[in-house]
């Protein structure tokens, strides 16, 4: 048996951060999740896969637009025209009424637990292998109980799947609102495999039972690094053993670059060295997020010109593959620019400071006003990013002041 | 570090004087007023610290005045701490180099650099020491702009190496996210870019909704749909009727052509294959009389037999003719020859035709006379022998006469004959020359090389003139068979040489023979087709007979009849078909043929309706599907989403830089707190309780911000500008000894307080006494007081200054 995993391809999703971008390849990167989506189903067709696996959040909103459902509908009807099975959950995204979506019935299509209670499906392939997918879908955008350990047993020698879009439960009530299950749930289900959605990041949780997040399909801001596409499973039907291969589809792909800073340069001479070391990294058409570390051998113009898009843009002409440069990190020494003796004391204060808790303190009134930066001030990459900034900052008017000192 | 020892060489009001301290934490001197209590608090400090001149602004030197031009300005200070002992002097003389006046430093009786003592104070300067450890009226001036930041930086001072400049980018970091975003604001980037933000979601809460709309479009359409569906229905179930009646109106127009063309329809009679048969015979027949007529044409064409026979008798001599034709030829050639002879004859012998033509008498004469002049007389001889014997008798003349004599006789004989023989041979030549002349022959005359070709040359000419008589005779004969020949084939070229004209008159002949021929092969063929010709007619006739008409040509015409007979069946036949199922309806319907016409009006009509209606949903139906289509294409929705998106992602981005501007300016301020040891909130408790005692009580907590309030012991809490100056003045106070103590550790100098400071009424005297008690358990406090109370108050022995003079 074969089967096609995936989840969270949130259709319809909007780009974060890129409004820099020409407004052809603007148009393009609109368009990069259904493009993923389409190549998903190519494979699943290609392959004459038995099972397709929507773990949730296939769309990026509950209203998603008429545009994006046909998409999805038509898609969908390339499989059950093939007569693969598909089945199907909501996420904390997507959690709509089953009569908003715009899916044309069928016979090999199945949205299990609408109304947000655990659902079973028996099915078997063509050549008459038996299995069940169990699973529940979100009605509203939280699910605090841990619907998983509802989840019924399994039955007998059936393959059985779970399938379902939520998160490990963290033991923080106001964090566990995404159906949140335990390790412990899963492997006392004992499942064959568990086809989860929700973390963006591809992993595998467990390996007995095999739970396993496929990521999303389409990286579409810098927090979405790497290849992202779904999971393809070869089942061995007389051991039940899963042998998963990862597809890629997402194009382009997002990727951290970084380049290391070893001494001064001047504009042009920086400008060059980032070519070719950003050149030499690349191997397709990539969103590059550089992290440019030894950012305090950057002069104050230099920083300047990195923090400019019209700069990434005109640097971005001479990149291979089509690629993009979309975001810039600088990264300072760690060491502060800062009299040997107080250093100490400046370092306590960064491990005091830079932290989660100093920063959702000095981001309170600004989380207040935007629920954005309220989520990604508990964001540990955003967060990581204010403090790259802070420290780079620092180094900056640091040296300013060393400079100064220097030229008295 | 404690004072102990005040040594005054000259400065300002005071020379001369030294002050021992007493060994005790405080020190308190008591003057009246202008007893120099300030010029010692500033001698003290500047000798610390070095010289200001007046013109340097400063608060405390009001009274400072210069000595005189010569005078040496300067003193002595004796200090000791739990390590060792200190004696400063400092002095200045007009012409020093350093205006802070030259420093000698003693450390045990060792003089040692200035730096070794400094130092000990973390390198301060005279700013700070007077700031932080001089009370007196002129630091009552800044006690509007007292604020958190002063005191921060003081002790961060202590600290932290680049403490102000530390401080300077703090508050940099501050202006700068202040520039990014405030709490309340609409200004900053941020909070325009947060307001828009809001803006644009509720422009997407307004446009989710497309999916319902969509869906309920997607309702109506179905709706629409079933409608058509139910029209369209009926609308075929009409245009089947209007069909049905349309072709029986079509078919009642053919039921009656049908019956027109059946009323009109009279066939002959008329067989075919008889028809055919006529035709073949007919067409036989004319082929036959074609045939004839070329026959009889070939017939005409041809010669008469007594023609005929004439060219036969003029050809017979043919053979004849042939031969004497060759016969003139030949002689014609042996003409030509013996011509050819004859004057090669006549070219080899000039005057062979002359001679030819001579008579045999003159050709006898002519002979004689050539041989005559032929003769060759030997005169020359004889009259040579003239010559001999006349020159022999000359020589024999001397030996014998007669000899000479009969010599010369027989030469002058000799001479005579020979003469005569010369005369005789001239004569006989020019009698040849005047015969060769009238003969016209050569001069030469009858040599007998003419005489000896002379019978060949006669007898050529002989033969000659006999072939010319032969073959005058044969052209003659030739002649007149070529006028017969001509007569006989008058077609033949006129021009022609005869044997030309011989050979084409036998071929005319051979040709006429042939005609001839033919044309008795043709009579024969004559025959044989006038006698077919007869045969066909009559079983023309016969089958013409059996047909019932005339001639060939009504049976034709009869043909054709029947032709159209069959093309009316063949309508009828398919009219019949045409209407064969409906024939029972149309034999009535054509009884009433209006009814028809009304019948289909009114279901074309409904018909008509019914299409209209269906076209008015089809209409709707394609609005309603554009619509869908537009929602189904529409990017609105993301567009906006991606617009918020957008703004998001700026939001974030100017976020980060608040959030690191703010992290920056807080990570300062902890850096350096940690480097003074977070020394502030020690400082902070310790001025609590030095306010608290200050105000006996009824002022419990300072809080340090931008600005200064404290709270009052019922929980009110007061801004610094609303105290009462009493109140301030303790504040204040309470700070600054706060502050001195708690750096005390590393800046431990004496605390100069001028009673003109401190409200020390005697209801808070003890509070006071308590205060600066506490305070000397750190610092040695020295008071410089006009109060006798206070003095006594705080020493048994307090130090006299005396005004001078």
């Amino acid at each position: 048996m074969k089967f096609i995993h995936l989840a969270d391809a949130h259709l319809d999703s909007p780009f974060l951060g890129l409004s820099f971008l020409p407004s052809a390849e603007k148009q393009n990167i609109l368009q990069a999740a259904n493009r993923s989506f389409a190549k998903i189903v190519q494979c699943a067709l290609e392959e004459q896969v038995d099972l397709v696996l929507l773990a949730g959040d296939i769309f990026d909103s509950d209203h998603p637009s008429p545009a994006s459902q046909l998409f999805f509908s038509q898609q969908l009807k390339r499989l059950t025209d093939a007569e693969v099975q598909v089945v199907m959950v909501f996420g904390n995204h997507d959690h709509m009424s089953p009569n908003d979506l715009l899916v044309q019935p069928s016979q090999y299509f199945h949205l299990l637990g609408a109304d947000e209670k655990v659902e079973q499906v028996h099915l078997q392939t063509n050549s008459g292998f038996a299995y069940s997918v169990t699973g529940f879908s979100y009605l509203q955008n939280h699910i605090q109980t841990d619907l998983a350990s509802q989840m019924p047993a399994k039955n007998g020698t059936e393959f059985a799947f779970g399938l379902f879009h939520a998160g490990e439960a963290a033991g923080i009530k106001q964090h566990d609102v995404y159906a949140p299950f335990t390790r412990d749930d899963l492997q006392r289900l004992d499942y064959d495999y568990f086809a989860l959605g929700h973390i963006h990041h591809r992993q595998m949780l467990l390996e007995h039972p095999l739970a396993v997040y496929p990521g999303n399909i389409q990286g579409r801001h810098s927090n979405e690094l790497g290849d992202k596409g779904c999971y393809l499973g070869t089942v061995d039907e007389t051991s039940h053993e899963v042998n998963l291969q990862f597809i890629k589809t997402g194009q382009p792909v997002w990727l951290e670059l970084q380049v290391e800073l070893s001494h001064l340069l001047s504009m042009q001479e920086l400008t060059q060295f980032l070519l070719d070391q950003l050149n030499q990294q690349l191997t397709e058409k990539t969103y590059i997020c550089l992290r440019l570390v030894n950012a305090q051998f950057l002069s104050d113009k230099e920083v300047e010109m990195l923090q400019d898009t019209e700069y990434w843009q005109d640097l971005s002409q001479q990149l291979k593959d089509v690629s993009y440069l979309v975001k810039v990190n600088l990264i300072s020494q760690k060491q502060l620019l800062i009299k040997e003796q107080d250093r100490p004391a400046f370092v306590k204060a960064e491990q005091e400071l830079l932290t989660g808790e100093a920063l959702t303190e000095v981001g309170q009134d600004l989380g207040k006003k935007s629920a954005v930066l309220a989520e990604q001030l508990q964001d540990k990459q955003f967060q990581q990013e204010v403090f790259d900034l802070t420290h780079s900052k620092l180094q900056r008017y640091l040296r300013g002041l060393t400079d100064e000192t220097n030229a008295d | 570090m404690k004072l102990t020892q005040i040594e005054i060489k000259h400065f300002g009001s005071l020379s001369q004087r030294t002050f021992s301290l007493p060994d005790q934490p405080i020190a308190v001197f008591y003057g009246p007023n202008e007893a120099g209590k300030s010029t010692t608090v500033s001698f003290i400090s500047q000798i610390l610290f070095g010289f200001r001149k007046l013109n340097e602004s400063s608060p405390f030197f009001t009274n400072y005045r210069p000595l005189g031009h010569t005078s040496l300005m300067g003193g002595s200070l004796e200090l000791v701490d739990k390590q060792s002992s200190w004696r400063l002097t400092r002095s200045w003389t007009k012409g020093d180099d350093s205006r802070r006046g030259g420093l000698t430093v003693m450390q045990a009786g060792q003089q040692v650099p200035a730096a070794v003592f400094f130092s000990q104070f973390k390198d301060i300067d005279y700013n700070f020491y007077v700031d932080n450890f001089i009370f007196n009226q002129d630091l009552l001036d800044q006690l509007g702009s007292l604020n958190q930041q002063d005191f921060l930086e003081r002790i961060y001072y202590l600290g932290a190496a680049q403490s102000s400049d530390l401080l300077a980018l703090r508050n940099q970091l501050q202006t700068e996210a202040g520039q990014i975003f405030k709490k309340t604001g609409r200004k900053p980037p941020l909070n325009q870019l947060l307001t828009a933000a809001d803006a644009q979601q509720d422009e997407i809460a307004g446009l989710s909704d497309e999916l319902a709309t969509y869906q309920e479009l997607n309702k109506q359409i179905s709706k629409q749909q079933t409608q058509l569906q139910t029209g369209e229905a009926e609308a075929a179930k009409l245009q089947k009727q209007v069909n049905r009646l349309q072709a029986l109106t079509d078919k009642l127009s053919t039921w009656q052509q049908y019956q027109q063309l059946l009323h009109n329809y009279h066939p002959v009679k008329f067989e075919q294959a008889q028809y055919e048969q006529a035709q073949t015979i007919a067409h036989q027949l004319q082929d036959v009389q074609t045939e004839l007529n070329k026959v009889g044409n070939q017939q005409a064409a041809t010669i008469s037999t007594g023609q005929m026979q004439r060219q036969n008798m003029c050809l017979a001599k043919a053979g004849e003719v042939r031969a004497k034709l060759t016969r003139q030829l030949s002689l014609q050639d042996q003409i030509k020859v013996n011509q050819q002879q004859l004057a090669q004859l006549s070219e080899l012998n000039p005057g062979l035709a002359a001679v030819a033509q001579l008579s045999e008498q003159d050709l006898q004469t002519g002979k004689k006379l050539t041989t005559t002049a032929a003769v060759k007389a030997n005169w020359q001889l004889y009259l040579g022998g003239l010559g001999a014997g006349v020159l022999l008798a000359l020589l024999a003349f001397k030996t014998n006469h007669l000899l000479t004599w009969i010599l010369l006789v027989a030469g002058l004989a000799s001479g005579g004959y020979g003469w005569y023989l010369k005369n005789r041979h001239d004569q006989s030549v020019h009698k040849l020359q005047v015969f060769c002349q009238q003969h016209h022959l050569p001069t030469t005359g009858l040599t007998t090389q003419l005489l000896t070709s002379l019978p060949q040359y006669r007898s050529l000419q002989a033969q000659s003139l006999q072939q010319q008589v032969e073959f005058d005779q044969l052209n003659q004969q030739l002649a007149k068979f070529q006028t017969e020949l001509q007569q006989c084939f008058p077609e033949i070229d006129q021009a022609a040489e005869l044997s030309s004209q011989l050979m084409a008159a036998e071929q005319i002949a051979a040709g006429n023979r042939q005609q001839l021929q033919a044309a008795e092969i043709a009579q024969q063929h004559l025959n044989a087709l006038t006698s077919q010709a007869e045969r066909l007619k009559l079983s023309l006739q016969q089958l013409l007979q059996a047909a019932d008409v005339k001639t060939m040509e009504d049976y034709q015409t009869l043909h054709k009849k029947w032709l159209a007979d069959k093309q009316t069946e063949a309508q009828l036949n398919g009219l019949q078909a045409a209407i064969a199922d409906d024939q029972e309806q149309l034999t009535q319907l054509a009884a009433h043929p209006v009814d028809l016409q009304h019948k289909l009006s009114a279901v074309a009509q409904n018909l008509d309706e019914q299409t209209k209606a269906n076209n008015q949903i089809r209409s709707q139906l394609a609005e309603l599907k554009v619509k869908q289509g537009q929602l189904a294409s529409s990017q609105t929705k993301q567009a906006a989403e991606q617009n918020l998106s957008v703004t998001e992602g700026k939001i974030l981005n100017l976020g980060k830089e608040y959030l690191a501007d703010l992290l920056a300016s807080k990570l300062i301020d902890a850096g350096l707190n940690y480097a003074s040891s977070q020394r502030f909130p020690k400082m902070l408790v310790q001025a609590q309780h030095f306010f608290s005692l200050l105000t006996a009580g009824r002022y419990q907590q300072i809080k340090l911000g931008k600005k200064i309030s404290v709270t009052r012991s019922d929980g009110k809490i007061r801004p610094v500008q609303y105290l009462s100056r009493a109140t301030g003045e303790q504040l204040y106070f309470a700070l600054k000894l706060a502050f001195v103590q708690q750096i005390s550790d590393q800046i431990n100098l004496p605390i100069l307080i001028d009673d003109a400071f401190v409200n020390f009424d005697p209801e808070r005297q003890s509070l006071i006494r308590q205060l600066l008690t506490s305070l000397s358990q750190t610092n040695q406090v020295i008071i410089f007081t006009a109060q006798p109370g206070l003095a006594k108050m705080l020493t048994d022995q307090p130090i006299m200054l005396q005004k001078e003079g």
